[in-house]
């Protein structure tokens, strides 16, 4: 570990002005999305046009201060102990034996490590086995062997790989060439890797370890009644000690179930971001983030109740981000232990608002992972002052492979593309490039409007603009209750209309837009008028839920559908069809990915209609490159 | 490999009609200004991906049009500091992106990016100012938002033409043109041809014959041409199509087509056995030349010209196709696009299709009845949009979804009042990018 901790120390201290080391080289070479190829000069390359085209809205800053822990591919390596020397067992040797299938048997001694990178089962035959944190023993027959352990890998049918072909991000991270027999291959160094995996070992330190078996002994013994944060910077390696606590958790036969409270809109561990969430887990959390989404019906990560402050972060509505907390968290059975993902945002208001979060969520043990302010610390330890502090040494940074926009996209594009399993089932991933997927069309006016209206959370966009802002962009669809919508779209005359249906109130905030709030724009959509002050009440916790994010593929203003693509299934779309349902509008992240896939995945554009909005084609000779022709504002006259 | 480019306007010609708008460079609607800015402030910047150029710029006019509004409540406080924020935001975005661009740990001076990227350094040094120090004069920042928007204007909007024109050059419309061209031309050749073999009678001889063949073979030379077949196809159908080489240019209502149908049967019944796509390209074709067709009267020549020869080529394709069982399905589409768009010439096709075949009858009848009966009452609003693009070919609707078709034209017809339609299922995989309605 300490090679590591000086790299990270020099890189953050460093005063010199010098040229970028090649690791922080790396690190700004994926400000360059992945689905553009790199232009080599591009770091040197310093003129006003080039700087012209970038968006200025905080992402530029990703690769400079806002790089957050994403281990991409640590789960591929399992834990080591700091004493044990990395030793795979190699092949030819006894070690390892060839079964049918491509499966592996693996007998590995006390403290030894075996490496395999991709996508497999992992069974322990005989003896005891950890990763990630978790402990895994032989469901049938849970001896011990003195002398080590026998573990079976073997190959999966993985839908997961489909996603390759859509989008560049997800290649280059499960094993190279595609053997259609093994999903995995051993790793003998992990120096060596030819497919350039930044893999690192994954490092418990003694005080983690210790930590983390107090954390479960004070889990067994006050009756489960443990709600505990993790508090900490970005990259301080709050989610893989989330991801460790979780899994040693889960490993204890006494338990075997916990529940995940997901507080960090910006990199959320089960689901897309913007969304706050309670999941029910069952099953050690091993893959990275977009592996693993939660749903109502998924077994092991079983999604209870959601919210969406359709925001990478809380900025425009803490109080907002609060309530949606305090809310889900009424719905933990106490009986089962929580785990709270905090985001990594600690000073500022970042700070205050998890002062609120701790005494909000009553969280009875803090982790403090270092480096934190101690004002931070202080403030904490008044404010909550029956919890318990723990406190973690700096951990060693990881080297993400992508940023964490880039890792947001493809979480949410593993979201989409997901598809809810039956209960016993592996998740299955659709390789169906989204634009090809069928839509739902939804009414946005007219009696029987499927949406009752729009909402914007943040800034509202202007009305005559609505339409064109959410083409193609990402929403939040949100269920409310009944009444609470009656009260809230139309509160001057909700007395009138309470005892009709359902579908009249809608009805007549469609006939009389006057009484009610909801306006419509020129193209009929529905929206929320902003109050005097300028902004939109965000819709009541207590009274909705954010049921799933959905792509608006489409507006067709002549029929007034919305075509929307969400990852429901037909099922849960009938029950959710006839309920009082509103698009929240935000800031999320530009659905890029969704634009692209069905290029990535034909290759060229094909068809003559090649029209393809948002979305322009540069050659290798872009805009830099080009000779300019018109250098003085031409007269009226001059233009076609 | 093509790199691609995420950016907040749907097409170019967006970018470029705000760009006028914004400098002037149109007609000047009054509010055209305004507008462009409301449009990037408060759309385009939701959407993500705003360059920062067309952002500043905005912001820059936002406070010029804050400054000459007639507002009276404006105090002199309120202009300087709309003026300031707008202007040092522009500066402040450019130094950092600058800044993070040249990666270095130790990120060098606002005045040194501003120097390597040429901007006047004394925007740097108002922005200074603004921050640090008092507010500048009303006088100062009105001089240095127009030097902004001047240097704006070099360094981003007077650079786009050259851009656009690159996306011309890449996207391979030239060589489109060059081979549209080239169609243009065998068709001629090809209708001259055949004219002249019936005027001097010679239609049957030998001579005549390998005429044809050989035209037939430049079509097919076209058709092969490169890997990218179905475009060519595409666009040999829309030339022939679109461009009324099929029909008479004498022609009057009522009068037969045989003449035509003649004179082309030659060539298209020989594309038709060697082309695998042309069938289904064909019919597509002239489905929408029929379908766009539908609002107009049923007077129309034109329309009863492709009416009878989508009638025709069904038939051609029957005879012809040696591509197993694409005749059945082309004439389910045909019916389908009948149903969708009812009006007279779509009627008349449809009853002859249903007329000819008796699975079709059992299919479609009820539907295709249904329709018809809709359009001829006015409740029906006849659609061209939605169905230009329908599906993603005709071929491809299978048995099952044929009755689930039948099933929601009926409900979207007739259940007005009791079925809730909130939320449907579209029927068919789109076949076109996200953003574009099918």
């Amino acid at each position: 570990m300490a090679p590591k901790r000086n790299a990270h120390e020099a890189f953050g201290n460093m005063i010199s002005q010098k040229p970028l080391s090649a690791f922080a080289a790396a690190r700004l070479a994926k400000h360059v999305p992945a689905y553009q190829a790199p232009l080599e000069d591009r770091a040197l390359s310093l003129d006003a046009t080039s700087l012209a085209q970038v968006p200025y809205d905080g992402t530029h800053e990703d690769t400079t201060s806002d790089v957050e822990s994403q281990p991409v591919d640590s789960v591929l390596t399992p834990m080591l102990k700091p004493t044990t020397i990395v030793r795979s067992p190699t092949h030819g040797k006894g070690a390892v034996e060839e079964g049918p299938d491509g499966r592996l048997t693996i007998t590995l001694r006390n403290n030894e490590t075996a490496a395999y990178v991709g996508e497999y089962d992992l069974r322990v035959l005989e003896g005891i086995a950890t990763i990630y944190g978790a402990v895994l023993t032989p469901t049938s027959s849970p001896r011990r062997r003195r002398d080590g352990t026998v573990v079976q890998i073997s190959h999966v049918e993985s839908t997961m790989r489909a996603l390759d072909k859509l989008s560049p991000l997800f290649r280059n991270i499960w094993r190279k060439e595609d053997d259609p027999t093994r999903t995995f291959q051993p790793l003998q160094n992990p120096a060596d890797d030819e497919s350039q995996h930044s893999l690192l070992p994954l490092e418990v330190d003694q005080r983690t370890e210790m930590v983390l078996s107090r954390l479960a002994t004070e889990v067994e013994s006050t009756a489960r009644l443990t709600r505990i944060m993790a508090v900490g910077a970005k990259s301080s390696g709050k989610s893989t000690f989330n991801r460790i606590l979780c899994n040693a958790l889960i490993s204890k036969p006494s338990l075997r179930k916990l529940l995940y409270l997901d507080l960090d809109p910006g990199q959320a561990e089960f689901g897309p971001s913007g969304q706050l969430s309670l999941v029910e887990v069952t099953a050690p959390i091993l893959g990275p983030p977009f592996t693993h989404p939660a749903c109502a019906r998924s077994p092991r990560y079983r999604l209870l109740r959601a919210h969406t402050i359709a925001a990478t972060s809380f900025k425009d509505d803490p109080a907002h981000y609060v309530a949606c907390a305090t809310e889900l968290v009424q719905h933990a059975d106490r009986q089962y232990p929580l785990v709270v993902n905090s985001c990594g945002w600690v000073s500022g208001l970042g700070a205050s608002v998890l002062q609120d979060l701790t005494q909000a969520l009553s969280i009875t043990q803090v982790v403090l992972l270092e480096p934190l302010d101690a004002g931070l610390t202080a403030a904490l330890q008044t404010s909550c002052s029956d919890a318990t502090f723990h406190r973690l040494s700096r951990q060693p940074v990881r080297p993400t492979a992508r940023t964490p926009a880039e890792s947001r996209s493809m979480q949410t594009m593993a979201y989409f593309h997901h598809r809810a399993a039956k209960p016993t089932s592996e998740p299955r991933w659709s390789s169906k490039a989204i634009s090809n997927r069928p839509p739902w069309l939804v009414s946005y006016d007219g009696p029987h409007a499927g949406i009752q209206a729009i909402i914007s959370y943040g800034t509202q966009p202007h009305p005559d603009f609505l339409a064109e802002t959410l083409d193609g962009s990402l929403v939040a669809l949100v269920r409310l209750d009944a009444q609470y919508q009656r009260e809230v779209f139309n509160p001057s005359h909700h007395t009138a209309t309470l005892e009709s249906s359902t579908d009249d109130s809608s009805e007549s905030a469609t006939a009389t837009p006057s009484p009610g709030l909801i306006k419509r724009t020129k193209d009929g959509l529905p929206y929320i008028r902003p109050t005097p002050t300028g902004a939109t009440a965000p819709l009541d916790p207590r009274f909705s839920e954010c049921v799933s994010l959905a792509l608006v593929r489409g507006i067709d203003t002549q029929n007034k559908f919305l075509q929307l693509v969400t990852p429901l299934s037909e099922s849960q779309v009938a029950v959710l069809m006839d309920q009082p349902l509103v698009i929240v509008r935000g800031s999320f992240d530009a659905p890029e990915w969704a634009y692209l896939e069905d290029l990535h995945l034909n290759g060229r554009e094909s068809g003559v209609k090649s029209e393809r909005p948002w979305v322009s084609r540069t050659e290798a000779v872009g805009i830099e490159g080009a000779v300019w022709r018109l250098r003085h504002p031409p007269l009226a006259s001059d233009m076609r | 490999m093509p790199r691609y480019t995420i950016h907040p306007w749907r097409t170019h010609t967006d970018l470029l009609t705000v760009r006028d708008q914004l400098y002037h460079l149109d007609t000047p609607a009054p509010d055209a200004r305004r507008y462009a800015v409301d449009r990037i402030l408060s759309c385009w910047k939701f959407r993500g991906n705003l360059p920062h150029a067309v952002e500043s710029t905005a912001l820059l006019i936002d406070a010029q049009l804050h400054h000459q509004s007639q507002n009276s409540e404006r105090s002199d406080f309120a202009l300087r500091a709309v003026y300031t924020a707008a202007f040092t935001r522009f500066v402040t975005g450019f130094c950092d992106i600058g800044r993070s661009r040249e990666g270095l740990l130790q990120p060098s001076s606002m005045l040194d990016v501003a120097k390597r990227i040429g901007m006047p350094v004394h925007f740097v040094g108002l922005r200074h100012e603004a921050v640090h120090e008092e507010l500048p004069s009303l006088g100062r920042l009105v001089g240095a938002v127009d030097e902004g928007l001047r240097w704006l204007w070099e360094v981003y909007w007077s650079r786009l033409e050259v851009s656009a024109l690159n996306d011309v050059e890449s996207n391979g419309r030239v060589d489109d043109g060059e081979l549209k061209d080239e169609v243009r031309r065998v068709l001629k050749a090809f209708r001259s041809s055949r004219r002249d073999a019936f005027r001097t009678n010679r239609q049957r001889e030998a001579e005549h014959q390998s005429e044809v063949e050989a035209f037939a073979q430049a079509c097919g030379r076209i058709l092969d041409g490169d890997s990218r077949d179905r475009q060519d196809v595409e666009m040999f159908a829309t030339v022939l199509v679109d461009e009324r080489f099929l029909v008479p240019s004498s022609r009057s209502l009522g009068d037969s087509m045989d003449g035509a149908f003649t004179l082309w049967d030659p060539l298209l019944s020989r594309l038709i056995q060697s082309q695998r796509r042309f069938p289904a390209t064909l019919v597509e074709r002239l489905h929408t030349q029929l379908t766009e067709s539908t609002v107009q009267s049923s007077k129309d020549v034109a329309s009863e010209a492709f009416a009878l020869w989508l009638l025709h080529a069904l038939e051609l394709a029957n005879t012809y196709a040696t591509h197993g069982s694409t005749d059945a399905s082309l004439q389910a589409a045909t019916l389908r696009v009948c149903c969708l768009y009812p009006g007279s010439w779509t009627k008349m096709v449809g009853q002859r299709l249903l007329e000819g075949d008796a699975e079709l009858m059992a299919d479609y009848q009820a539907l295709f009845e249904a329709s018809v009966l809709v359009a001829n009452s006015e409740t029906m609003e006849v659609d061209t949009e939605v169905g230009t693009a329908h599906d993603g070919g005709p071929s491809e609707l299978p048995f099952s979804t044929r009755d689930e078709l039948v099933a929601v034209r009926y409900s979207a017809l007739h259940d007005h009042s009791t079925a809730a339609v909130g939320w449907r299922r579209a029927l068919f995989a789109p076949s076109v990018p996200i953003g574009i309605v099918a």
